[in-house]
This record gives C-alpha cells, structure tokens and sequence, in this order.
C-alpha cells in the first residue's frame, strides 16, 4: 500500500540557505509520526515545506498521490493538509465563534462538523463569545486545533503543540491527537515534548542537520535508551 | 440570583441596545432637518461631507476591513464622476442611471488594477495604488477628446433622481437626493460588514498566512473587496458631479485620495460610521475652520495638526473614544442596570 503522505528527497530552505539536505518521510493513513530532534535541525522548516510555506528546492511531497510540493498554501490547505502552527496564531482581534465561523466557512466533506468539535473541546464553547488574546495558552492551542479540524484535513501537521503549555493541557492536546486519528486523519507531530510525542505517536522520525537519521516504531525507540541519548541527548 | 434576574438582564440589554441608537437616530434626524435651518453654503458642505463619507467608507473597506492601506481611491472616484458627467450630458441626466454607470465602471477599472494591486501587500501596495491614482490623474488631463482636460466638464444638467421626477435645482433637494444615496449605500456596507465574507477580510487583516493556511484563496477575496470598493467610490464620483455639476482632474487626484485616507484613518479603522464622522471632521477642519479668519486661510496646516494629535491621542481613532465610567450613567442612563 502506498503511504498517504510521501516525501522524497526534499530539500528547502530560507533565502540564507538550505536546512533541509533530502528529507525522506512517509506517513500512513491514520498514522501517527513524532518528528523529533534537536533545536535547528529542521523540523518547523519541514512542516512550512509541506504546508506551503516555503517552496522547496527540490524533491517531491505527495498526498494520496497527488504531488503538492511548491503548490500555493490555499490549494495545498484545500487538497486536505491542515496546521497547527507553532505559537498558535489566532486571530487575537476575533472571537472563538468567529474563528469556528471562519474555520467553516470553506468545509470540505468530513466528519469534522462545528458541533463535533465543540464536544471533543468543551472548553472553547464556554469561550465563544471571548477574543483570541482572550483566551490562555491553553484555550489558544485548543482553538488553534479546533480551526485546522474544521477544515477536515487528511494530514494534520502540528508544530510544538506543547509549547509553553501546563502538563494538564499538555495531556488533552495528546488526548485530542489520538482522537482525529482514530478517524483515518494522517498527523505529523513536530515535538520537543519527548513524553507527548511518545505517548501518542506510533512512530518516531529523528531529525538531524536537516535529514531524517533515524526511524523506529515508539515502542522500539522506547525501549531504548541509548538511541535517545544518542539522537536526543535525553534518557 | 433571583427568579426574575434573567429577565431584568434582558431587559437591560434590550434597553442598553435600543439606548445605543439614540445617537445615530439623533443624526439621522440631524441631518434630515439640516436643510431647513443651515444657509445654502452649509447645505452644499453637507452634500459634499456626505460624498467624502462614502469615499472614506470605500478606503475603510480597504484599510480597516482588510488591513491594505490605499492611496489609490481617488481613481475610481475620478472615473466615477467622469463617467456620471459623460453619461449626464450625453445620454441622461437620471441619477440611479450615472449612479450605476459610475458604480459599474469603476469596479471594472477597480478590479482591473486591482489585479495587479493586490498582489502587494504594505508599502509596495500603497506605492501601487498611488501609482494608479497618479495614472488616472494623468490620463484625465491628457485625455482631453474625453475629459475636457484640465478645463474640466461643465454643463452638466441638474440631477433628476428617478425616471418621471423633476431636476434638482436648489441646494436643499440635490442634498435630499445625496443622503438618499448616502444611507442605501452606507446600509449595504453596513450589512456587507456582518457577513461571512467580512469576517473572512478581518482574518486576512489580522494574519494573511494563516487564513490561506485554512484553504481561502486571499489574493481573491482581496480584488473582490477592491471591485467592490472601488464601485463604492465610483458611486461617490457620480454623487459629487450631481452636487457640483463639474468635475475636473483634480477630484482625482492625491489631495482627494489624502483626504479619504485621512478621514478613515481619524475616523478609525474597521467601523463605518467612524469613517463617516473622519470625514466630516476632515472636510469641516479644511474648508470650514480653515476659513476662519484666526487661520488665515491655513486650512491644510490645520488638518497637518489634527492629523498629528489625532495618531497621538486617539490610535484607535474616533471609534477607539471610550465614554469614562462616571459619565456612562449620564450618556446613556437606561443602560444603567436596574436588577
């Protein structure tokens, strides 16, 4: 079977330089994959790659065969590939309702309805009527997910999910993480959370000077100590 | 809480909404009384504060709903009133038909330099759309079998709003006709502003990358708003050439596209009625303070200095004007919870 997403010697950058030197990565459908790795080794640079924000060198990124490497940001989005980006960007000046409402004005066919992920995050329909720089760090991610899910993605890529969040929300990010992919939703995580991204990813990409050095299934990576010493500098 | 609480809540925002009104009810009233007590001269300033509000709500489209600042304006406006006086002295001289003509023009000319326009983002898009303001200005002057040149159109016959409805000729009626215009066209930008689509030009004011990333082609989203802006500005030309019965380059030119950009920017950015209050402010500061004999006819240095203390004072504008809680009470005593 031929993965969901594929990408195959991917080389992108910023007008400085390159950072990623041929990134191989493949994903299934309803697979879960931690990109993991150091400070600056490429992994929000892989992530704009995919998303559309950086153009790549050269290399192919395909979904469902279809080749979206170098496509506009708005077709790529539409072909099915949802982000939750670092730092969540809401809208700070609009409400939860209306992000929900932005968020489903451009439905594609899916399970993803505004009630449904009102009830995967309860918390946001007691926020409705609040602003975005309203809401805590918490709420924000929450709303940062529900937004990208309404556009009922194939792919969702979440950049840091974790990032500056309290362990207890930390732990409903992960929660909601295997709920969508329950649903068939392919997921990257680009995480520096260790235990999050283990706890929900089924398999592990480690990153290295923008390529991917080492691939595992969870359990296996877990299991061993030494290779995240090595890959990580962690135990 | 008591049984009744919830009721006496709502109550108390049914009258804190209905108490929110009585400001424009009372400029509304304002306004459709001003003819029966101002002299000829105020009357004529009124019509042409009116037109000026409509341009102003055109850049607040642009500048306020969508966060792309614009110098350009005063293009569709000029093709607008160009188009109104051609169809005025060659074909009719039925308002809603220069209205239209004006309004569908200066769309088309709108979204096709729009396309290029909104391309840009920032400076490079204010530079393009002076750029294009600076063209059309070109173009009235030289195009002078069309134009008139820097002569300008005269001759232009009284307007006769409807089809079987006599020509306006006094002041007071063609002021009528202009705020008839004014509260159907500020009615429409009110209502465009409560749909998705606005919602949609405030997500691509607030963060442009992210809205893409949701899956909205914003490029687009960005010339329909500017087609429809600048119909909205060609309108508005149409409206001065029924006040004026003249036109000539220069209302298409840099101080008209200033002084709309200054009106919204005062006003504040994102609400229309503040657009409307920046350009009576501007309009008012300019040719009527700016009169005054105290001034010596420095009408412009006026305006220099309001413009400089209103980016001091009131960033968010005349909309960011928040009434101090211990006048609340006197400004709007029904608001005033009873429960």
């Amino acid at each position: 079977m031929n993965p969901f997403l594929s990408i195959r010697a991917l080389r992108s950058g910023y007008v400085g330089g390159a950072v990623l030197h041929g990134v191989d990565l493949d994903v299934d459908e309803g697979g879960i994959v931690a990109v993991l790795g150091r400070n600056g080794v490429g992994k929000t640079t892989l992530i704009s790659t995919i998303a559309g924000f950086l153009r790549p060198y050269e290399g192919s990124v395909t979904l469902d065969g279809q080749e979206i490497a170098g496509a506009r940001i708005d077709t790529i989005a539409r072909a099915g590939v949802g982000l939750v980006p670092q730092g969540r960007r809401v809208f700070t000046p609009l409400t939860v309702a209306e992000h929900l409402a932005i968020a489903t004005r451009r439905p594609t066919a899916g399970p993803w309805t505004r009630e449904r992920v009102l009830t995967l995050l309860p918390r946001l329909g007691e926020r409705l009527g609040h602003r975005g720089d309203q809401l805590s760090g918490g709420e924000q991610q929450m709303l940062a997910i529900a937004r990208a899910l309404l556009g009922n993605p194939r792919l969702l890529l979440l950049d840091e999910p974790s990032d500056g969040l309290a362990p207890v929300i930390v732990a409903q990010v992960g929660e909601v993480i295997r709920e969508v992919s329950t649903e068939g939703m392919a997921v990257v995580l680009v995480e520096q959370n260790l235990q999050l991204a283990l706890s929900v990813a089924r398999d592990v990409a480690v990153m290295s000077k923008g390529r991917i050095v080492h691939r595992a299934d969870c359990a296996d990576f877990q299991s061993r100590p030494e290779d995240r010493r090595r890959l990580l500098g962690v135990e | 809480m008591s049984p009744n609480s919830g009721t006496d809540i709502g109550t108390a925002a049914r009258a804190g909404s209905a108490a929110r009104r009585v400001p424009a009810v009372m400029v509304l009233a304002g306004l459709a009384l001003a003819p029966f007590v101002l002299g000829s001269y105020a009357v004529g300033t009124l019509s042409r504060i009116l037109v000026l509000a409509l341009l102003a709500m055109s850049v607040n489209l642009l500048t306020g709903l969508t966060g792309l600042a614009t110098l350009g304006q005063s293009a569709y406006f000029g093709v607008g009133a160009y188009t109104a006086a051609i169809v005025a002295r060659k074909l009719t001289d039925v308002g809603v038909v220069q209205l239209l003509a004006a309004a569908a023009v200066s769309a088309l000319v709108a979204t096709a330099t729009g396309w290029l326009a909104v391309r840009a983002r920032g400076v490079v898009f204010l530079m393009l759309t002076l750029a294009i303001g600076e063209i059309v200005y070109s173009a009235a002057v030289n195009w002078k079998s069309l134009t008139n040149g820097t002569d300008g159109m005269s001759g232009i016959p009284p307007v006769v709003p409807l089809p079987g409805m006599p020509a306006l000729e006094l002041d007071g009626l063609v002021y009528f006709y202009v705020l008839a215009v004014f509260l159907v066209l500020f009615a429409m930008v009110a209502h465009l502003a409560g749909t998705p689509f606005a919602l949609a030009l405030r997500g691509i004011r607030d963060n442009e990358d992210r809205m893409r990333a949701i899956g909205y082609p914003t490029r687009r989203y960005a010339l329909t708003v500017y087609g429809g802006a600048g119909a909205l500005a060609g309108a508005a030309g149409a409206l001065w050439v029924s006040v004026q019965r003249f036109v000539s380059p220069g209302d298409a030119g840099f101080e008209i596209a200033a002084l709309a950009l200054l009106a919204a920017v005062i006003g504040g950015s994102g609400r229309i009625w503040g657009a409307c209050a920046g350009a009576a402010l501007v309009w008012l500061t300019r040719d009527y303070l700016g009169n005054l004999e105290v001034v010596d006819g420095h009408g412009k240095l006026l305006l220099g200095a309001l413009f400089v203390t209103a980016v001091y004072t009131l960033p968010r504008g005349l909309t960011g004007i928040r009434v101090p809680r211990g006048l609340r009470s006197v400004a709007w005593p029904s608001r005033k919870r009873t429960a």
